[in-house]
C-alpha cells in the first residue's frame, strides 16, 4: 500500500514537472517547475512517513492526499482552457482541503464543535462562490504566486453567462477575501493549539504554528513591498515557497518531537521503578506528568470489587465520556485492568498514548504483585507470630498451672504419708514435675517472651541480656512500642544478631543494641568490637539469612557489615505502617 | 495476729492449689479471692488486707496485672504488701517489681508454691515490710555474672561471698542467712558489709532495701 502510494507520489511529482515545465502560459516556468513538484513530492513523503508511524490516524492519508491534489493543480499549467479551469478548481479544493489538514494536525480529525462549524462555513462559502465564478466570471482567481500566468491567462472555460465583467471581478475578489479570512481562522486554530496546557500537543504544533506566523507575515509583506520595490518580488517568492514547503516539513517535525518527547518521558517512567517505591498514587503522578495534564485521574480495577478504585482504595465509578473529560480504559486479555480520566484534549489515540498505558500498565502489574507479596509475606509472619503467642499462653496458663497443682497436691501427699518408701517415691516424682515445668518454662520462653508483649523491645532486650554470657548494653533511644509482628521480627532478629556476638565475637567483645526511630520508621542495630566475619561466606550457618528472611517478611530491610579485627554491625529499620498490621503491642486477637 | 489476704488467681486449678496450701496456715487468713485485676484492686480497697496475693497476669489483659497492681498500691496502699507469683522465671519482671522500692514486695515462681513453708513466709515477710524474690530468679542472675568476668569487683568476691550475696538478694535476713550458710551473724554482717562496699551497693542495713540493691546490681541494671 505505502509502497503504491510512494510510487503515485514520484508519478505525481514527474508529472507536475512536466506540466509546469512545458506550459505555454506560466510566467516563470523554472522557478514554478523546482517549487510545485517539491511541494507534491514532500507531501506525500510526510504523508507516508506519518501513515507508516500511525497507522490508526488517517493524518498520514490527509497529508498524502495534499500533495496530490495539488499535482492536480498543474492541469492549469495547460493553455487549453477546460484544463486550466479544472486546474483552478482543483485550486480552491486544495485551499479548503489545506486548512482541514491544518485544523485536524496532529490528530487526524476535526475535535470540537467550532473547528466543525469552521471548516463547514469555509467548505460551503468556497463551493458557493466558486459555484457563481464558473458560470459568470470570464476569469478564475490568479492562484498563487506559483500559479501567476499574468497576462496570458486562460479563460474560464465553463462560463455560460456572459454577463457583466464586473460581476466576474466581484466574485473573483470575494473569493480571495474569503480564503484570505478562512486562513487567519485557521491561523487562530492552530496558534490556539500550539498554546494547549498537553505538553505533546504543544510539541507537535509549534513547529506548524511558526510556519504559520512566516506565511502571515510573508503575505502582508506581498501585498505591499512589490508594488512599491519591484525588485523584492523574487526575494518574497522564495520565501512562500519555502514556508509552503515548510508545512509538511512542520508536520513531519511537530511529529518527530512529539515522539522524541514521548520516548523520553516513557523511558522516564521506565528508569522510574528502580527508584523509588510505585505506589498507584506515585503511577498516576508518573502518567500526569508524561501526558501534561495535570488533572488527569488513574482508576485501578479492583477484581474483589469488581469495580474500579482510585489511587488511594477508594471505590469509584467511571464518569461518561463527556466534552471535557474522556475515559480510556486500558485493558489486557479482555480484562480491565485500569482506566484513564483526562481532558478531552489529550491525544489519547497516538502511540504515545498506548505506550503510556502499556507501561504503567506494567508498573501497576509490578507494583500490585510486590505489594501481594509483601502483603502476603507479613500475613506469614503474622499469622506465625499470633501462632507463638498461643502457643506461649497455652504453655503458662494451661499446661504449665496443671503442672503446678500436681505438684502441690503431691507434696501434700507426701506431707500425710506415713510411708518412708513412698514419700520418697513421691519426692522423685515431685523432681521430675519440677524438671518438666523448667523445660515448659524454657520451651515458652522460647517460642515468644512474654516481657516482649508486657513491655516491648527494650526490656525484651534487656531481659534477654541479663542472661547473656557477654554483657550487650541496650540503648533505647524511644522505639516505643511497635506492631506486634514486626517487634517479634525486631526482637527475634537482635536475639540472633546477640547469639552470635556471644559466639564468634571473642571474649574481649563489647556490643552495644541500640533501639529508636526514624520517621516512621523502627530502627535497631547490634554493634560490637569482635573480631568480625565474613558476611558474603557461603551456607549461612549463622542465620544470616533467616534475619533477613525474618525482617523482610514485615518490610523491613537489613544490613551486616563486618570488618575483620573491628567488629560487625547488623543494622535493621522497618516501616511503621499502621495499617499493616496491629497497632498494639498487647491486644491479643486470638 | 493474724495477716489477712486478698487473693487474685483466675486460674482455677491454681486457686484451688494455692488456697489449700494457706489453708493449714493459722496465722494468714484468706478474706477475699478475685479472678481478675479490677474486682482484686476494688476487693483491696474494701477489705483494707495486710497482703495482696497474686497472679502475675490476669484479665482483662492477662499480662503484667500483678505487677501494675503493686506499682498502684504503693501510692494508693503504701502498707499493703503484695506477693506476686508468676510462671515466668524472668529477672526482669522481678526487677519491674522492685523498681518503685522493694519494701512489702515478694516474687514468687509459682512452683514455689509446693514449698508451703515459701509461700507463707513470703506472706508474713511482706506483711512485716520486708521482700522477698524467688531464689530460682537470684540464681540465673548470679550464674550469669559469674559466667561474664565483665565486673573484676565481682570477680575478685570469693565463692563464699557470691552464695552470701545471692542470699542477701533473695531478701534473707542476717540471722537466716547465718544459719544457712552456717556461720555466726556476726561472721555474715562483716561479709556482707565486705561485699556491699566492694561492690559500691550503699546502705546493707536495710534488708528490704539492700535486696533491691542487690537484685539490680546481678540485672546489670545498677552498680
Amino acid at each position: 500500500m505505502l509502497l503504491g502510494i510512494g510510487v503515485a507520489g514520484v508519478v505525481a511529482t514527474g508529472v507536475t514537472a512536466w506540466a509546469v515545465a512545458n506550459s505555454p502560459i506560466l510566467v516563470n516556468r523554472t522557478g514554478d517547475v523546482i517549487w510545485r513538484s517539491l511541494f507534491v513530492a514532500v507531501y506525500v513523503a510526510v504523508g507516508e512517513y506519518t501513515w507508516w508511524r500511525r497507522p490508526e490516524s488517517p493524518l498520514g492519508p490527509l497529508i498524502a492526499g495534499l500533495g496530490f491534489v495539488y499535482a492536480l493543480t498543474s492541469l492549469n499549467a495547460a493553455g487549453a482552457p477546460l484544463a486550466y479551469t479544472i486546474g483552478m478548481v482543483a485550486w480552491a479544493g486544495y485551499i479548503v482541503f489545506t486548512g482541514y489538514v491544518f485544523l485536524c494536525f496532529p490528530r487526524g480529525w476535526l475535535e470540537s464543535t467550532l473547528e466543525r462549524r469552521f471548516m463547514l462555513a469555509f467548505a460551503f462559502g468556497t463551493a458557493v462562490v466558486w459555484a457563481l465564478i464558473l458560470p459568470l466570471s470570464l476569469t478564475l482567481p490568479a492562484g498563487s504566486d506559483f500559479t501567476n500566468c499574468g497576462t496570458d491567462c486562460p479563460h474560464n472555460a465553463l462560463q455560460i453567462v456572459s454577463g457583466d465583467a464586473s460581476t466576474g471581478k466581484a466574485l473573483v475578489i470575494a473569493s480571495n477575501v474569503l480564503f484570505t479570512a478562512a486562513a487567519l481562522g485557521v491561523a487562530m486554530f492552530v496558534f490556539h493549539k500550539a498554546r494547549s496546557p498537553g505538553h505533546l500537543r504543544r510539541r507537535a504544533v509549534t513547529p506548524l504554528a511558526v510556519v504559520v506566523i512566516v506565511q502571515i507575515f510573508e503575505f502582508v509583506l506581498s501585498l505591499f513591498l512589490p508594488s512599491a520595490f519591484p525588485e523584492t518580488a523574487g526575494t518574497l517568492k522564495v520565501l512562500n515557497g519555502l514556508t509552503y514547503v515548510g508545512i509538511p516539513v512542520a508536520m513531519f517535525a511537530g511529529q518527530v518531537r512529539g515522539d522524541i518527547f514521548a520516548a523520553v518521558r516513557l523511558s522516564r517512567i521506565a528508569m522510574h521503578r528502580s527508584a523509588e517505591a510505585v505506589t498507584p498514587a506515585a503511577v498516576q503522578t508518573m502518567i500526569r506528568d508524561a501526558l501534561g495534564d495535570p488533572t488527569l485521574e488513574l482508576s485501578i480495577w479492583a477484581p474483589e470489587r469488581a469495580g474500579y478504585v482510585d489511587p488511594d482504595g477508594a471505590p469509584m465509578s467511571l464518569p461518561q465520556d463527556t466534552g471535557a473529560r474522556a475515559v480510556t480504559e486500558i485493558t489486557r486479555d479482555g480484562q480491565p485492568v485500569a482506566a484513564l480520566l483526562h481532558d478531552s484534549s489529550l491525544d489519547t489515540d497516538s502511540d504515545v498514548v498506548q505506550g503510556l498505558a502499556a507501561t504503567s500498565l506494567m508498573l501497576l502489574d509490578n507494583t500490585m504483585l510486590v505489594e501481594e507479596l509483601r502483603r502476603s509475606r507479613l500475613r506469614i509472619a503474622e499469622t506465625g507470630d499470633r501462632e507463638r503467642r498461643r502457643l506461649e499462653r497455652d504453655l503458662h496458663d494451661g499446661a504449665q498451672q496443671r503442672l503446678m497443682a500436681i505438684q502441690i497436691k503431691l507434696r501434700m501427699l507426701q506431707d500425710s504419708t506415713e510411708d518412708q518408701e513412698i514419700a520418697g517415691q513421691l519426692e522423685a516424682i515431685g523432681i521430675d514435675a519440677e524438671a518438666a515445668v523448667e523445660e515448659l518454662r524454657s520451651l515458652a520462653q522460647g517460642i515468644y517472651p512474654p516481657v516482649l508483649r508486657d513491655y516491648g523491645l527494650a526490656d525484651a532486650l534487656r531481659a534477654f541480656a541479663m542472661l547473656t554470657p557477654t554483657r550487650i548494653a541496650i540503648v533505647d533511644n524511644g522505639i516505643g512500642r511497635c506492631p506486634r509482628a514486626i517487634e517479634s521480627a525486631i526482637y527475634f532478629c537482635s536475639m540472633e544478631a546477640i547469639q552470635n556476638v556471644v559466639k564468634h565475637a571473642g571474649d574481649e567483645v563489647r556490643a552495644t543494641a541500640t533501639l529508636g526511630r526514624d520517621g516512621g520508621r523502627a530502627t535497631f542495630a547490634i554493634a560490637d568490637d569482635g573480631v568480625g566475619m565474613d558476611t558474603s561466606a557461603p551456607g549461612d550457618g549463622d542465620g544470616l539469612g533467616g534475619m533477613r528472611d525474618r525482617i523482610g517478611a514485615v518490610g523491613g530491610e537489613l544490613r551486616i557489615a563486618s570488618t575483620p579485627g573491628v567488629g560487625t554491625t547488623v543494622r535493621g529499620t522497618v516501616a511503621l505502617d499502621p495499617g499493616v498490621a496491629g497497632a498494639h503491642g498487647w491486644e491479643d486477637a486470638s | 495476729m493474724t495477716i489477712r489476704v486478698v487473693f487474685g488467681e483466675d486460674n482455677y486449678l491454681a486457686r484451688e492449689g494455692i488456697l489449700r496450701v494457706l489453708e493449714d496456715e493459722e496465722d494468714i487468713e484468706v478474706v477475699a479471692i478475685c479472678g481478675d485485676f479490677d474486682s482484686l484492686r476494688s476487693a483491696v480497697g474494701d477489705e483494707r488486707p495486710d497482703v495482696v496475693l497474686t497472679d502475675i497476669r490476669m484479665p482483662p489483659t492477662t499480662t503484667d496485672e500483678g505487677i501494675r497492681l503493686a506499682a498502684e498500691l504503693r501510692t494508693t496502699h503504701p502498707d499493703v504488701g503484695v506477693v506476686v507469683l508468676s510462671q515466668y522465671a524472668e529477672p526482669l519482671y522481678a526487677t519491674k517489681l522492685l523498681e518503685a522500692g522493694s519494701d512489702r514486695r515478694a516474687y514468687l515462681l509459682k512452683d514455689r508454691v509446693q514449698y508451703r513453708t515459701d509461700l507463707a513466709r513470703a506472706v508474713r515477710e511482706v506483711a512485716a515490710g520486708r521482700s522477698v524474690v524467688d531464689p530460682r530468679i537470684v540464681d540465673v542472675l548470679l550464674t550469669a555474672q559469674q559466667r561474664r568476668h565483665d565486673d573484676s569487683r565481682f570477680d575478685a568476691l570469693t565463692p563464699r561471698e557470691h552464695e552470701i550475696l545471692g542470699l542477701v538478694a533473695e531478701g534473707w535476713s542476717n540471722g537466716a542467712i547465718a544459719e544457712r550458710v552456717v556461720l555466726t551473724k556476726r561472721a555474715v554482717e562483716r561479709h556482707i558489709n565486705s561485699i556491699f562496699s566492694k561492690l559500691d551497693l550503699g546502705d546493707s542495713e536495710n534488708t528490704s532495701r539492700r535486696v533491691k540493691a542487690a537484685l539490680l546490681y546481678l540485672a546489670g541494671r545498677a552498680g
